[in-house]
């Protein structure tokens, strides 16, 4: 996904990685050179990768139930028309808006400032770094299912601790409100993502330069004063990438709004992917459904070449 | 201790901790309930077990399938990371090494399957399965994962690319193949690489949901994430039975990050936030 940030030679640490490979001289017949090597990888993706994926395109021109190859009609443009008159879908286009903002501003601020907090070198760091980054590993299946039951609202954590502590009258149906479900979800995908992209800010603030934090010392400059002026500016170009990662990573919701909420209460929290998974698998509107992770597809490539072009030859340090 | 270390920490504890409760609790208490009886854990939910009951246990294995699912979700990610790293360094080989025609468009195809999201793969990848009799077996899923190289051969052709050309030349010198260059050279040199790669993979293949969801229908098939939630509906009002589901589901990508910690950031480092 991103060159850029690929530390990836220090990897290999037993290589001096100073002297980047100096080309082959190219020989006639490399092809069939590199032909044994490619192949098995190239067969597996372009069936198994490639293929779906055109699949996808050309289903979405096409109108069927999925039952018999027979019935498919080629339909044009007219499932991406449809759309218009399909207002759960413009619900599923808004509510995936409202996870890209939420969660890429919930988990960017947290990651970030959790980064530096830890860059401050106290004991235990590790520790508590470790620690953030363990819901990362745990299924989104698991997660969902936890964070279902402890907001159940009969026999759930959350409403029996609000009236422990007093505060009873803040209970709530969460999952079954419409109003509150989708943040929670959004709140609970922050939860399981942020510490991947607070390892990203560390990689990062491990790389400047301990010279730098000399000067700004010398210079007088201390603590908050120091992180303003020489470590949040190089920051830059890594928020910006965090940022648009989990923007990517956002489209990709799915199971824990599966899990969860399967959409509900009335499609408060139906995403593209859910809605496209309906429509093919339930109501066996097999073009329907792909035209709309077409759609899906188009968000995130249009984010991904911006990713791709803005940060390819990034300066890293 | 430095005065200003003290006053960092008391400024900096009080959240560090308060954030390491809001992430440990909810799986602490995941953990211990699947060690309290359906009884204990509604008579009070937060309470922790007064005895050790492992009769959840038991149900879930004997009577729940979740050694099946378990069985099954490491068969897959097992067979499925071994191929894929193998593929993966052959082809970053091919990339590192060769010059050939097409190969930086090749290179860019292949790195567009760290872009596309499975879930826009799942309505026609269950048409082309079906065509392929492949729907309900696990080579549905393991070909499906043999597909995704890209993260393995970007990882894998840096470093292949970063090795000194002269230790390639005295392997040459040497009289050794290119099979002969790869596999006695360059394998064990990236190691580490392929470590990275391997662990990074594994705990994709065994989290992932989307695809066992469409490809597998039968019980006996079902990996642990669609197993743990088989068993959430099979045993609805039973939280004792689902929490223990949920904790076995968690003990393998846990240990595995709790060993391989390394190699995991190593991969997070290297970009590849898919999953």
């Amino acid at each position: 996904m991103s060159t850029q940030v690929a530390p990836v030679t220090s990897a290999g640490a037993a290589v001096p990685a100073a002297r980047l490979a100096t080309r082959t001289r190219s020989v006639p017949r490399h092809w069939l050179l590199a032909l044994p090597f490619l192949l098995p990888a190239l067969v597996f993706y372009v069936v198994f990768l490639l293929v779906p994926l055109l699949g996808t395109l050309a289903l979405s021109l096409t109108e069927w139930t999925g039952f018999n190859f027979a019935d498919i009609r080629f339909v044009g443009s007219d499932n991406f028309r449809a759309m218009g008159q399909d207002p759960v879908f413009w619900q599923s286009l808004r509510h995936n808006v409202g996870f890209l903002g939420g969660s890429v501003v919930l988990k960017t601020v947290v990651a970030l400032l959790l980064a530096l907090a830890l860059d401050q070198r106290l004991p235990f760091s590790n520790l508590f770094r470790g620690v953030y980054l363990m819901p990362a590993v745990i299924s989104l299946v698991v997660v969902g299912v936890v964070f279902t039951l402890l907001f159940s609202p009969s026999l759930g954590l959350v409403n029996p601790f609000l009236t422990a502590i007093g505060l009873g009258r803040f209970a709530g149906a969460w999952l079954g409100d419409p109003a509150l479900a989708l943040p929670i979800l959004i709140v609970i995908d922050a939860w399981h993502g942020f510490g991947l992209y607070m390892f990203l800010f560390i990689s990062r603030l491990i790389a400047i330069p301990q010279d730098l934090h000399d000067a700004a010392h010398v210079d007088g400059a201390g603590g908050w004063q120091a992180i303003r002026d020489v470590t949040l500016p190089l920051m830059k170009s890594m928020v910006a990438m965090v940022v648009l990662l989990a923007a990517i990573e956002s489209l990709k919701m799915f199971s824990l709004v599966y899990v969860m909420t399967k959409g509900g209460p009335s499609h408060a929290t139906e995403v593209l992917s859910t809605w496209a998974y309906f429509q093919a698998f339930t109501a066996n509107k097999i073009g329907y459904g792909s035209a709309i992770l077409v759609v899906l597809l188009i968000i995130t490539f249009v984010l991904a070449y911006i990713q791709v072009t803005r940060f390819q030859f990034a300066d890293e340090a | 201790m430095r005065r200003g270390t003290a006053i960092k920490m008391a400024i900096f504890y009080p959240f560090f901790l308060l954030i390491s409760a809001v992430i440990l609790y909810p799986l602490v208490w995941m953990v211990y309930s699947s060690f309290k009886s359906n009884d204990d854990i509604f008579s009070d939910v937060f309470a922790l077990p007064q005895v050790l009951y492992l009769g959840n246990y038991q149900t879930v294995f004997s009577e729940g399938a979740m050694g099946t699912y378990f069985k099954n979700s490491l068969l897959i990610s097992v067979v499925s990371v071994a191929g894929l790293l193998a593929f993966s360094a052959l082809a970053a080989y091919a990339f590192a090494t060769f010059e050939f025609r097409a190969k930086n468009v090749l290179f860019v195809v292949f790195l567009l399957g760290l872009m596309v999201p499975p879930q826009a793969l799942i309505i026609s990848g269950f048409k082309l399965m079906s065509i392929l009799r492949l729907i309900d077996t696990y080579w549905a899923l393991i070909f499906t994962y043999f597909g995704w190289t890209s993260f393995g051969i970007l990882v894998l052709r840096n470093f292949f690319q970063s090795v000194p050309q002269e230790i390639r030349d005295a392997a040459k010198v040497d009289g050794a193949g290119h099979w002969q260059l790869f596999t006695r050279i360059m394998l064990p040199l990236a190691r580490p690489s392929l470590a990275t790669i391997a662990i990074f993979n594994f705990m994709w293949v065994w989290n992932e949901f989307i695809y066992p969801l469409v490809y597998t229908q039968s019980n006996d098939k079902y990996t642990v994430p669609l197993g743990v939630l088989f068993l959430n509906s099979q045993y609805n009002i039973e939280w004792g039975l689902q929490m223990t589901g949920l904790t076995v589901a968690t003990l393998v990508p846990l240990l595995v990050y709790l060993i391989f910690q390394r190699q995991f950031v190593r991969g997070i480092m290297a970009g590849a936030l898919k999953g």
